[in-house]
């Protein structure tokens, strides 16, 4: 089996992860694998060496997409149905008349949308004329991606509610990404790095590793009042973040909640484990909506292999944990809902433990890339051996 | 930018406004032939809004999966027949077709009517007309239409008046959006001899207790012909307010009632008509009154209405005496601020005729020799709060030492005026579904510190009228009469302690603002109704207590809980009216 990965970004994101980890397994297993970006191919480096072929989109088509063993099935995997993969893919499948699935991440109309400034409704009245004119190729066509995944064999999605997307006759399969296990996620509190940074032994730090774009800045900034609320009230409590801020979280008149905030800009990944040592909780917010019902968060697998209690939305990944015992659930995810499980887990240390081992168990059995590996060969068989595939 | 990203954000910038605007699905079939001409004009049309005159085609081109039959009621009598053939016409031109015109003649004498109405039933299949020999009113007429309307839905109109060209297909469309719905008024506006519009009347979402003091559902009205005939259709006796009745009735009957913010409906002004002036029909002030009462009698409640003394068309409610006077507590943070304390506890025991309160003090730090005597001086209970203070925690403190089934929430700068305020707020608060009840608050000069909290005002919420002399009507009885309000303020708040502890008391969170209005909206999402009460005034000395800090944390939480919601619009202030000011301003836009 050979298998053709396509990526809409360079590998350096949390989709190119996903795809790195797919991709090194993968070739452990004896399956030749070709990655294909648009660019920016060194990035790959910044995550190791990678035991895959990897090239640009330029490169593939000038060059051809080789592998050793042509005469073996090969199936495309396209990295979501955005418009430069879409365009590659369906070229590249022309080309060679290999199959390809078609794997979802997020909600892309509701991204488009929330790009847009136009309900999603809506989207799909739009004249076509219209369409081609404002959506980016990173993003998704709200018709064309549709069109694409009913041409597809299949359908690979992170969260099980995605596979709404596909037709019903067409084959769809679920798998939960892992955390990267080459590195320590569950290192004990980093005292003399929170010193360095001003962080006092009483105070509990949050941390949130991420950037603030449209589609979730409204969450943060939930988190970001819960934490401005607790430190009203007087209790000692830092927020630490990472990332970059793509839009503005508030304005000048609510700087105060600037001053209860580490903001560490752009770390490199490496890096990362030592920031969650010096965290006490960590916290996905949000609520069940259009976008977070259809996503699995990039950072979750690595929240829960920190052994730290984790805060999240009642929705997604969620629906297959138990409240109180492997996370804290939000429900509204709104700052008070924060602010006051935050304060039940600061007043309760027992509960901090408890959750958090509790979420580092579940992070090692079902967050691991082996078995997502496993599930998605399982799959490419499937699409290409079975009587349902080559029909 | 480049330029393809600017073009392209353009792009997407008149999408949203041409969706916004409700334009979106018309736009599909436009497109391919002229764009730029296209976008242009019906973007004008959209946020021109509902009084724009969009193509019917493009309209009837929408898809409504269900096209009920509707039955446009019309009692005639000795109608100008100029004026009746535009009524009619107003009909034949809906864009929206499946209807039918049920015209019954009350006994005219006047040939040239009945002329026009023998030859109205040759020009379209769908008009009936009936003739009644006498002249028996308006109600009979009425009834005797209804009697031979076959459509699932029945649309009053008036003999002279006009629909406007998509009134029933924007009735329809309500109804597809929400199916169960049982009875539809929209907003309307006067149309003169010459066909000139004036006065729009832009009404608040369905609010039951306000339209037991204002006849303010009028035109356009739609009514599920079922619910009509349970309701028991029109009573004569009730005769130039029998809509009003009418509808009185059916609101017993039914909550599924329904709003269209835009004028479907012209009233015409002539001679005699309400329209033409509120002296036009005499005893229409007792009659409503007459119904109210009647209202009142049905539903069991314990309440008098009498004719509004200083407002034509409104009514006053007058609690009926009590049987049982539930212990109420009011609950009052402060510190030091003799003057205020002092004059605020001075007139709850001078003046409060109810008989079971009690006042429970939360003092934060009362140094004042002054204020501390005065303390001492009632018979109230003080608790001690010590903390940085925070309104929310002290009231919550006061509320959990509190005795009564009652609570009034009251700042310590407020002054009681009328009397019998604890009876009054009780009254309401007594109703079904009322979650909580706000007096209006006066400043020393009379006029209005508080009459309800509209949403949307500054971004979050405010007091509307704020200024209005607290004596004047407001907008049509806004000021005058009890209504449906979405918060009221804190500063003097009446609810059940079961509510409150229901819905979770005051937000700790809140620091400073706001945490009135998260407590009435969290009551809204429970289904309550939150209730304003022009007749329980207190003065709030505001002004002397108020300070210049505005917390901006709070109004973020307000914002982060309610965002949505605040979006949605205040359904008690019309969209049509300006949310930069508080005085029912028409939105310039």
């Amino acid at each position: 089996m050979n298998v053709v990965i396509v990526s809409y970004t360079h590998l350096d994101s949390n989709s190119g992860l996903h795809i790195n980890s797919i991709a090194n397994l993968l070739v452990d297993k004896g399956i030749e694998c070709i990655v294909c970006v648009p660019d920016s191919k060194d990035t790959v480096f910044n995550l190791g060496k990678p035991a895959y072929s990897l090239l640009t989109f330029d490169e593939a088509e000038r060059k051809g997409v080789r592998f050793s063993y042509p005469d073996r099935q090969t199936v495309i995997h396209a990295w979501t149905p955005r418009e430069i993969v879409r365009n590659f893919v369906s070229r590249l499948s022309g080309k060679y008349g290999w199959k390809f699935i078609v794997h979802l991440e997020d909600n892309e109309e509701a991204i488009v949308s929330q790009d847009l400034g136009i309900p999603a409704s809506a989207l799909s009245t739009l004249p076509e004329h219209f369409l081609d004119q404002m959506i980016a190729p990173t993003r998704s066509h709200p018709k064309r991606f549709r069109e694409f995944i009913s041409q597809s064999s299949g359908v690979t999605a992170l969260i099980d509610r995605l596979l709404e997307f596909k037709p019903a006759s067409l084959p769809g399969q679920v798998f939960w990404p892992g955390y990267e296990l080459d590195k320590k996620w569950d290192l004990p509190t980093n005292n003399t790095y929170r010193q360095k940074l001003g962080i006092a032994d009483n105070e509990t730090v949050i941390l949130y590793p991420g950037n603030v774009h449209g589609s979730n800045r409204d969450e943060i900034f939930s988190l970001y009042l819960a934490v401005g609320l607790l430190a009203r009230k007087h209790i000692r409590i830092r927020l630490v973040r990472t990332g970059t801020d793509y839009c503005e979280l508030f304005d000048k008149t609510l700087d105060m909640l600037n001053n209860t905030c580490i903001q560490l800009g752009v770390v490199p990944r490496k890096e990362l484990p030592r920031i969650f040592s010096l965290s006490d909780i960590l916290v996905q917010p949000g609520g069940s909506n259009a976008f977070n019902d259809y996503r699995f968060p990039s950072k979750i697998p690595e929240f829960f292999a920190s052994g730290r209690p984790v805060l999240l939305p009642a929705t997604n990944i969620g629906r297959f944990l138990t409240n109180n015992e492997q996370c804290i659930m939000l429900y509204s995810g709104n700052a008070i809902e924060i602010a006051e499980k935050l304060e039940l887990l600061i007043q309760n240390p027992d509960l901090q433990r408890s959750v958090g081992k509790s979420g580092r168990l579940f992070a090692e059995h079902r967050l691991n890339w082996n078995v997502a590996v496993n599930i998605i060969h399982d799959f490419y068989k499937q699409i290409l051996y079975t009587q349902a595939g080559l029909a | 930018m480049p330029l393809n990203d600017y073009l392209k954000t353009i792009l997407a910038v008149i999408c949203r406004k041409l969706i916004e605007a409700g334009v979106g699905f018309r736009l599909k079939s436009y497109i391919s032939s002229r764009i730029k001409s296209s976008i242009k004009a019906k973007l004008y049309r959209g946020i021109a809004g509902q009084r724009a005159k969009v193509d019917d085609s493009t309209q009837r081109a929408e898809s409504l999966s269900f096209m009920p039959l509707i039955s446009i009621l019309v009692p005639t009598f000795n109608t100008d027949p100029s004026l009746l053939e535009d009524t009619v016409h107003s009909v034949i031109d809906q864009s929206y077709t499946s209807w039918e015109l049920c015209i019954c003649d009350d006994g005219s004498k006047n040939v040239q009517t009945i002329t026009m109405l023998k030859s109205l039933q040759t020009r379209d299949s769908r008009v009936k007309v009936m003739f009644l020999e006498n002249n028996y009113g308006i109600s009979h007429a009425t009834n005797h239409a209804l009697s031979i309307a076959k459509g699932e839905f029945i649309a009053l109109l008036d003999h002279d008046d006009l629909l406007t060209v998509h009134a029933l297909y924007e009735v329809v469309k309500a109804i597809n959006t929400n199916p169960d719905i049982d009875v539809i008024y929209s907003d309307q506006d006067k149309i003169d001899s010459l066909n000139r519009e004036s006065e729009p009347f832009y009404k608040p979402q369905w609010s039951p207790e306000l339209f037991r003091g204002v006849m303010y559902i009028g035109h356009l009205l739609v009514v599920r012909r079922s619910i009509a005939e349970r309701a028991g259709r029109f009573n004569p006796e009730f005769d130039k307010v029998q809509d009003y009745e009418f509808m009185l009735r059916v609101s017993e009957i039914t909550n599924n009632i329904m709003h269209i913010p835009k004028i479907l409906y012209h009233w015409r002004v002539t001679p005699g008509s309400l329209a033409y002036g509120m002296d036009e029909k005499a005893d229409v002030d007792k009659l409503q009154a007459l119904a109210v009462n009647r209202h009142f009698e049905r539903l069991g409640i314990s309440a008098t209405a009498s004719p509004h003394p200083c407002f034509r068309h409104r009514t006053q409610v007058h609690p009926g005496s009590r049987r049982n006077y539930p212990l109420i507590s009011i609950v009052i943070p402060t510190r030091n601020a003799p003057e205020h304390i002092g004059r605020c506890l001075q007139s709850i025991y001078e003046k409060t005729t109810y008989r079971n309160y009690e006042v429970v003090i939360v003092d934060n730090n009362t140094t004042d020799p002054a204020a501390k005597g005065i303390l001492r001086q009632y018979p109230c209970t003080v608790l001690n709060y010590n903390e940085t203070f925070n309104f929310s925690k002290a009231n919550n403190l006061g509320i959990g030492k509190s005795r009564g089934e009652i609570l009034i929430l009251l700042n310590n700068d407020t002054e009681v005026i009328t009397e019998d305020w604890l009876e009054s707020l009780l009254f309401y608060l007594e109703q079904p579904n009322v979650g909580a009840v706000g007096p209006l608050l006066v400043y020393p000069d009379y006029t209005v510190q508080h009459a309800g909290v509209v949403l949307g005002f500054r971004g979050t919420a405010d007091h509307v009228m704020r200024g209005f002399p607290a004596d004047s009507d407001g907008y049509a009885g806004s000021l005058s009469c009890a209504r449906e309000v979405s918060a009221v303020t804190a500063a003097c708040l009446a609810i059940r302690k079961s509510t409150y502890f229901d819905a979770g008391g005051l937000c700790e969170y809140f620091a400073t603002h706001y945490q009135d209005v998260d407590l009435c909206l969290r009551l809204r999402s429970m289904n309550k109704r939150i209730l304003f009460n022009p007749n329980a005034i207190l003065i709030h000395h505001e002004s002397v207590s108020r300070k210049t800090f505005y917390d901006h944390m709070d109004r973020a939480l307000l914002l982060d809980n309610w965002k949505n919601t605040i979006n949605k619009g205040d359904p008690y202030y019309n969209r049509n009216f300006s949310l930069s000011h508080v005085d029912y301003t028409v939105h310039s836009g």
